[in-house]
């Protein structure tokens, strides 16, 4: 071989190649895309959730998470929700199995990383945050529609329950409907509890106003309810009762659970009923409520808050007691009733000094379900924590018990009222858990680790050990 | 075929197909070991400079068509011996002798590995280390899965069997873990085929779960490379950036048809003894009363209970009536048979096994192995080859780990009260529901690939190959409808059954067209150009039903209540086009860059194609003239490589979309929207960039061979799911490209054969690694606030540390400043406190790497009279600590650890006690958990040729074996090496989890 001819080859095989190169570069050119933009069948983009024709749909996104929001997922070892977690801190539920983080929350020592807790806060504000946005859509697509009354009791709740059960100092922001990194968080600092609660006046005023509008009577009620409550929680007992004077007595809202699928059972039920990690509490603590009586001739009761005796929680021989609030998977949740009206009543007539009228409030409830009436405690601070005491079984395994008894703190037990025994040591679980160990000085849930990837919020702000 | 491929395959064909315009001749001759003059089948003889070449035969015997006239350099390669050229004269329409006798080396310069682009190329053309695991059949016999055969036998890549489960998988990390969200398992590619290699392979929740690479069968396997990192994996591009594992599966070769037969009886022991669980009780039988129950010195400190005479022990596992270990058994069966002629091969294989676990039931597995490989010349030109790897899985799995009902956390937790063993035996609860709670799976793979390497001339290869693999799996879990369950109400009593079914198809295909041609008389360019395109379906459906009808228990067709049923399906495509260029200069200087684009269906909307570079270089130094001739240090060879390859994010990552959920509203089962992931049009596949360089040499005349790599591995974009505050009511991360995670490290690699005569011969490998892995930055968000740490558990990612290591508030110190022989809340200092009484989180510190830094295994083999052999393994790993969550959930929550009752316990044992249980830190709990094991030990007699003959045999051995034998640690639970989840990227801690058993085999190869 020459070298003019192998130089020859070299060239006529490097143009070949060249040309070959630019032909696949050409070609790899070319609607390649379509190669690899495959469609996943499974895929709900946003066109599909803004549709006008689907606004149902993310209404009931809403009612789906706040349902869970309140009892958490029926799944195993699941956080059973607002109403298991503040039952937990409070004196309504005691914790009979294994992991600590639960452990915590009853044993009033709460880390912002417990996992419980930040499922509870992350539920609550997803609840909120899907009300908001679909009444966005709604105010678009339907702005007279009754459901838009539905999302503002539900973004009211929000608002009031995390008021009541988190520290002060909750931040409170959105997620929108819009694409990704079109429109860029810019988070706020916290609300305090005082400023929640007036948020969630804001909102269940709202409602009231669209349920009036559009003849949705039941949800103007369970917005009057919800008002009332928060105006409680800043102690203005005397307006609060004037917001439900027209709840009727038969009035209920229920937060909906069914049995059609794992994902609408209630998660409280499952929690205490088919696993027994939760159980129902009788005097825990100390201070806590006497629900019922524990022998060896079995548990008694009083009717409002049916108990009955388990064995031993999972994996440990801690009592287990289920409750009887809910009794199957599909057991719903009152989130506000005429009897929650009557009770806000009661407590009106009673910071009114009219002892009688509250007495006739609460005996009239009683008696229509076979109880013997209540005496007169005699003192301002009696009547209080009687009231309180008939609240905890009227409104058992209903989320309200920890508010409850933060308020007694918080307003009762300072000034103008400065009534006495309503301190955390007076109310709370003190001494030994259940399952022995030294209770903590926590009335709050913290708001959970996950915000510190919120520029705007301190940290140091929440303070769970303040009611 | 893609069009692009298609494109590129016809019009490389086209140019490529004129006439022969040279005239040419053939070579012939016998590759054999010099030593010996034994033949060597298999080995690689090639035209240098061209794609001409030859495999001998079972003789060692070749033949070269079609080889150009003139004076060519021909070359005789083979993994384990020195490559060694010869100048042949090739004479037009004549044929040329020339034998090969080839040394052995314990450097393997002239092994062939094949590329990503379906080329073969040879390690001295190389510039990155690439892992060659050669597979004796001595070696399989300690061996039960595929991940246990790599295991030790590569610097750099890590195998951590975490549990002694029958099927469970093993964690595999190649210089080390690149990313924090992602997977860091390495890609498994199959005769150049990409297959599933998913280390979490079960579709329900169970913390042991069998690994997809497992379903190799190591029996079938020719060899096995691995691409340690992108400087080795570029051409893989996306989804490489884990390192690549290459198997090559058996071939057939030229000759008689050789048949092989195999058997194993192997017995499986618990490699472990099981502590007492031990309690001290309070008088009180009052359960309302928090003394009631164990009281142990923590309680007696606080004034809690007050502890009773008796100390109970009791210990389930250890107690013949009781335990749920009997032992367990693995047999297989296989066959083989391969032969063929120069111009067709086959090898066709089966292979059965059966494996019952130390349970007495609940855990087996019974698998079927096919194999089928044909190739074929159709021409001199033409050559074609097509595999087909058939899998059938039977696998019942345990509850094990972090599953309450399992048989070891029943027996670690459980109570020693006599009243408590009188009614479960000492289990924390009845020891039936291990046994009613039942997992199985259920899966048929299918591997097939076909393809063609077309030559039309001598300087131009085409290749093109198309495989498919199609996964269909049952994964099914059920209790009984008459149930131990009962207890936990409703749900539970009636039974329930529920089934995940798979069907994946993942099809690939690949063609490029390589052309050689002389730049000089002393510079070859090989140029490569090539497309490949890579789909993967899954799909999979699930259904559940509870009470079930009498006599049908196992069938979703006896439920009849609490029906539920959804459908996942995932699609991705990846499109690949890519180019490489080769300069070869005198045959010991060569030069590689490439560069591979890739568009993935993950990308997005905003990224187009992502490119990966790279570029290495490697010179056979002692091949240069100057090069002192020395038997000290008679080769060697100087590498360096640079590369790129990805990870790429899920299919639909990049996509704001919403959840299809159910809701209860106004009595009415409804269909709901939720926000599912806010998505993020920006995603990016996450870079690895790698460098390395390093040496090969070989020394006292090749007798010993020392390989060293330094690396150095950086990824970018890290694509992190970065957890969002719960305010804003979404979701609770987002994926995001973020911060830089680094990997550095050394490997190393000494070999040799320190004796070799008739009658006695001595080799042995020592490898090594350590790799230095830090989470350099986390980045910052969209306002430019650094992002905080991930994570708050035992287990975080913060800036300047290892990824996933251990955090912890430490034990500062401890006194027993009232002398009573007891730590107090007030006797231990943990953490640091702010003034308001609680721990300041910034005080929580690093405690200790949770994944393995250092490893090194030594693995020798002596031979004895050519008749007996004996191979051993000892494996080591350490530089890391393991969160030893089983002593302390023993010794805090269910108080039944000796060291809880015990007043002589240490006092650093009870500060860890009581700091766990007032301080919430589980610092006292974190152990160095370096190990040393004697992996495995083989004993083969090689029975005489005579005797074997007398069963017909050519070649007949019996090997005796064992595996996991002994353990040398500090760790105190039950084994350094057990991890829960270990398929989890980073979760390392011990929970209750069985330890790799001890397993002694009887195996039998026989040849005819």
């Amino acid at each position: 071989m020459t070298m003019r001819h192998a130089t020859d080859t070299v060239r006529t095989r490097i143009a070949a190649l060249v040309a070959a190169a630019v032909l696949l570069g050409g070609a790899a050119a070319c609607d390649t895309e379509s190669l690899v933009d495959l469609k996943d069948p499974d895929l709900i983009e946003l066109p599909v959730a803004v549709d006008p024709d689907n606004l149902e749909s993310v209404r009931n996104g809403a009612a789906w998470l706040l349902a869970n929001a309140m009892t958490g997922p029926a799944a195993n070892n699941a956080t059973p929700g607002l109403i298991g977690v503040s039952g937990l801190l409070a004196d309504e539920l005691w914790y009979a199995s294994t992991f600590q983080g639960m452990r915590d929350i009853d044993a009033r020592e709460i880390f912002d990383t417990n996992g419980n807790v930040g499922a509870v806060f992350l539920w609550l504000q997803q609840a909120r945050n899907m009300a908001e946005q679909a009444d966005s859509l709604y105010e678009l697509n339907a702005p007279d529609s009754g459901d838009r009354a539905f999302l503002h009791v539900v973004q009211g709740y929000g608002y009031l329950l995390l008021a009541e059960t988190f520290c002060s100092h909750v931040p409170f922001n959105s997620t929108p409907l819009a694409p990704a990194g079109s429109e860029p968080i810019d988070y706020g600092p916290g609300l305090t509890t005082t400023e929640m609660l007036n948020e969630s006046i804001v909102r269940f005023d709202r409602a009231v106003a669209f349920a009036d509008a559009a003849g949705a009577v039941e949800y103007g009620h369970a917005a009057r309810v919800g008002k009332a409550r928060a105006l409680q929680n800043l102690g203005s007992f005397a307006e609060a009762a004037a917001v439900v004077a027209d709840v009727p007595d038969a009035f209920e809202l229920h937060v909906e659970y069914s049995d059609n699928s794992a994902a609408q059972n209630n998660g409280v039920w499952y929690n205490n009923w088919a696993e027994g990690r939760s159980s129902a509490a009788t005097d825990e603590g100390g201070n806590g409520i006497h629900f019922f009586n524990f022998s060896s001739s079995g548990v008694t009761s009083d009717p409002r808050a049916l108990a009955g005796f388990a064995g031993s929680g999972l994996g440990t021989s801690i009592p287990l007691f289920i409750q009887g609030q809910y009794q199957s998977r599909g057991a719903d949740v009152a989130l506000a009733t005429g009897l929650e009206a009557r009770l806000i009543e009661a407590e009106a007539a009673a910071d009114g000094g009219q002892s009688d009228a509250y007495l006739a409030i609460l005996n009239a409830l009683r008696a229509g379900i076979g109880l013997e009436p209540l005496a007169d405690p005699g003192s301002p601070a009696g009547r209080i924590l009687q009231l309180y005491e008939e609240r905890a079984f009227w409104l058992w395994f209903t989320g309200h018990r920890l508010g409850d008894l933060r308020r007694l703190i918080r307003v009762y037990g300072a000034a103008p009222y400065g009534l006495p025994g309503m301190t955390a040591d007076d109310l709370f679980p003190v001494g030994a858990t259940i399952f022995n160990r030294a209770y903590g000085d926590d009335v709050a849930l913290p708001v959970p680790d996950n915000e510190r990837n919120n520029p705007n919020f301190d940290p140091d702000q929440c303070v769970t050990t303040e009611a | 075929m893609s069009r692009n491929t298609f494109v590129a395959a016809a019009l490389l064909a086209l140019i490529g197909w004129t006439p022969v315009e040279a005239q040419q001749g053939t070579v012939i001759g016998q590759v054999v070991d010099r030593a010996s003059n034994q033949p060597l089948p298999g080995a690689q003889v090639y035209v240098v400079g061209t794609t001409i070449g030859a495999l001998a035969n079972q003789d060692g015997r070749y033949i070269i068509q079609r080889a150009p006239a003139g004076q060519q350099l021909v070359r005789a390669t083979l993994i384990g011996y020195s490559s060694e050229s010869r100048t042949v004269t090739v004479t037009p329409g004549e044929t040329t002798q020339q034998d090969f006798q080839l040394a052995e080396s314990a450097i393997e310069l002239g092994a062939v590995v094949v590329s990503a682009t379906g080329q073969q190329q040879t390690l001295r053309e190389l510039g990155s280390s690439v892992g060659v695991v050669e597979v004796d059949e001595v070696e399989l016999a300690p061996v039960a899965t595929f991940s246990d055969l790599i295991q030790g036998r590569t610097a750099g890549a890590v195998v951590t069997q975490s549990s002694g489960n029958t099927g469970a998988g093993a964690r595999i990390r190649i210089r080390g873990s690149n990313s924090i969200s992602l997977s860091n398992a390495p890609l498994l590619v199959i005769d150049g085929v990409r297959v599933e290699s998913s280390p979490r392979s079960f579709g329900f929740s169970l913390d042991q779960e069998p690994s997809a690479i497992d379903d190799l069968n190591p029996e079938d396997i020719e060899s096995i490379e691995i691409l340690k990192g992108p400087a080795a994996s570029a051409l893989y591009g996306t989804a490489a950036a884990n390192g690549v594992i290459q198997v090559t599966t058996r071939r057939g070769r030229a000759g008689q048809p050789e048949f092989r037969a195999w058997s194993e009886v192997a017995s499986l022991e618990t490699s472990v003894d099981f502590p007492d669980n031990v309690q001290r009780l309070d008088a009180t039988d009052d359960p309302l009363d928090p003394a009631f129950g164990p009281c142990p010195l923590h309680f007696q400190v606080l004034g809690w209970c007050a502890p009773g005479e008796a100390l109970y022990v009791a210990n389930p596992l250890e107690t013949d009536s009781a335990t749920v270990f009997d032992g367990g058994s693995r047999f297989v069966y296989g066959g083989s048979v391969s032969g063929g002629s120069e111009d067709a091969t086959f090898y066709l294989s089966a292979e059965k096994t059966n494996e019952e676990a130390v349970y007495d039931s609940e855990n087996s597995l019974d698998r079927i192995n096919l194999q089928a490989n044909v190739t074929g010349a159709l021409s001199d030109e033409l050559r074609l080859h097509a595999t087909v790897g058939y899998t059938e899985t039977d696998l019942q799995l345990p509850l094990s780990d972090n599953a309450l009902f399992g048989a070891v956390p029943m027996a670690l937790f459980g109570d020693a009260d006599p009243g408590s063993v009188a009614a479960t035996a000492g289990y924390e609860s009845p020891i039936q529901f291990h046994y009613d709670w039942k997992s199985f799976q259920e899966k048929s793979r299918l591997i097939t690939s076909a393809g063609a390497d077309f030559t039309p001339l001598p300087w131009l290869k085409l290749n093109g190959a198309a495989g498919l693999e199609r996964i269909a799996r049952q994964d099914r879990q059920r209790i009984p409808r008459i149930s131990s369950y009962e207890v936990f109400g409703g749900i539970y009593t009636r039974g329930w059954i529920q089934n995940l079914d798979y069907n994946i198809y993942n099809v690939n295909t690949n063609a490029s067209a390589s052309a050689v041609f002389d730049l000089t008389p002393t510079l070859v360019s090989t140029t490569t150009l090539g497309s490949q395109y890579l789909q993967e379906n899954s799909q999979f459906v699930y259904a559940f039903g509870a009470s079930l009808a009498p006599g049908l228990e196992e069938s979703l067709a006896g439920a009849t209540t609490d029906f539920q049923s959804s459908e996942s399906n995932a699609v991705n495509a990846t499109l690949s086009s890519y180019a490489q260029q080769q300069l070869a200069w005198r045959d010991r200087v060569f030069i590689n860059g490439a560069l591979r684009g890739d568009q993935n269906t993950a990308f997005g909307t905003d990224i187009g194609w992502i490119w990966y570079p790279s570029v290495s270089g490697s010179w056979v130094v002692s091949e240069e003239d100057f090069f002192p001739a020395s038997d000290v240090l008679s080769e060697l060879r100087l590498r360096g490589a640079f590369g790129q390859a990805g990870l790429r994010p899920g299919a639909t990552d990049a996509l704001l979309q919403f959840d299809a959920d159910i809701a209860s509203f106004q009595n009415l089962d409804v269909p709901a929207l939720t926000i599912e992931e806010l998505g993020n049009l920006a995603l990016e596949p996450e870079r690895s960039t790698e460098w390395e360089l390093g040496f090969e040499a070989g020394l006292l005349g090749g007798r010993f061979g020392l390989e060293t790599t330094y690396y150095h591995k950086t990824s970018r974009d890290a694509l992190v799911q970065r957890p969002l505050p719960y305010s804003p009511g979404g979701p609770t991360f987002q994926w995001d490209n973020l911060g830089e995670v680094r990997n550095s490290g050394v490997e190393l690699l000494l070999g040799g054969e320190p004796v070799r005569t008739d009658n006695l011969s001595w080799s042995f490998h020592l490898s090594g690694s350590f790799n230095d892995n830090e989470l350099v930055e986390l980045g910052e968000d969209a306002f430019g606030n650094p992002i905080p740490p991930i994570g708050s558990g035992a287990q975080r990612f913060v800036e300047g540390y290892p990824l996933g290591g251990w955090w912890a508030y430490p034990i500062q110190g401890f006194d027993d400043a009232d002398g009573d022989g007891l730590i107090n809340f007030d006797e231990v200092e943990v953490g640091v406190f702010d003034e308001d009484g609680e721990l300041d989180a910034d005080s929580v510190a690093f405690m200790g790497e949770a994944l393995p830094t250092r490893e090194l295994s030594f693995g020798t083999d002596v031979t004895l009279f050519r008749m007996f052999r004996l191979y051993g393994l000892l494996d080591y790993k350490g530089g890391h600590d393991k969160l030893n969550y089983t002593r302390a959930w023993r010794c805090t929550f269910e108080l039944n650890c000796a060291a809880a009752f015990d007043p002589n316990t240490s006092l650093a044992d009870q500060a860890a006690v009581m700091a766990l249980f007032a301080h919430n830190t589980y610092a006292g709990f974190i152990e160095d958990a370096s190990f040393l094991k004697l992996r495995e030990i083989a004993l083969t007699f090689m029975v005489p040729p005579s005797w074997a003959r007398v069963f017909r045999s050519d070649g007949l051995q019996l090997t005796v074996a064992g595996r996991n034998l002994a353990t040398w640690t500090d760790y105190r639970g039950l084994d350094p090496e057990v991890t829960f989840s270990s398929a989890a990227n980073f979760t390392s801690g011990d929970f209750a989890t069985l330890p790799p058993n001890r397993m002694f085999t009887l195996r039998v190869d026989a040849s005819f």
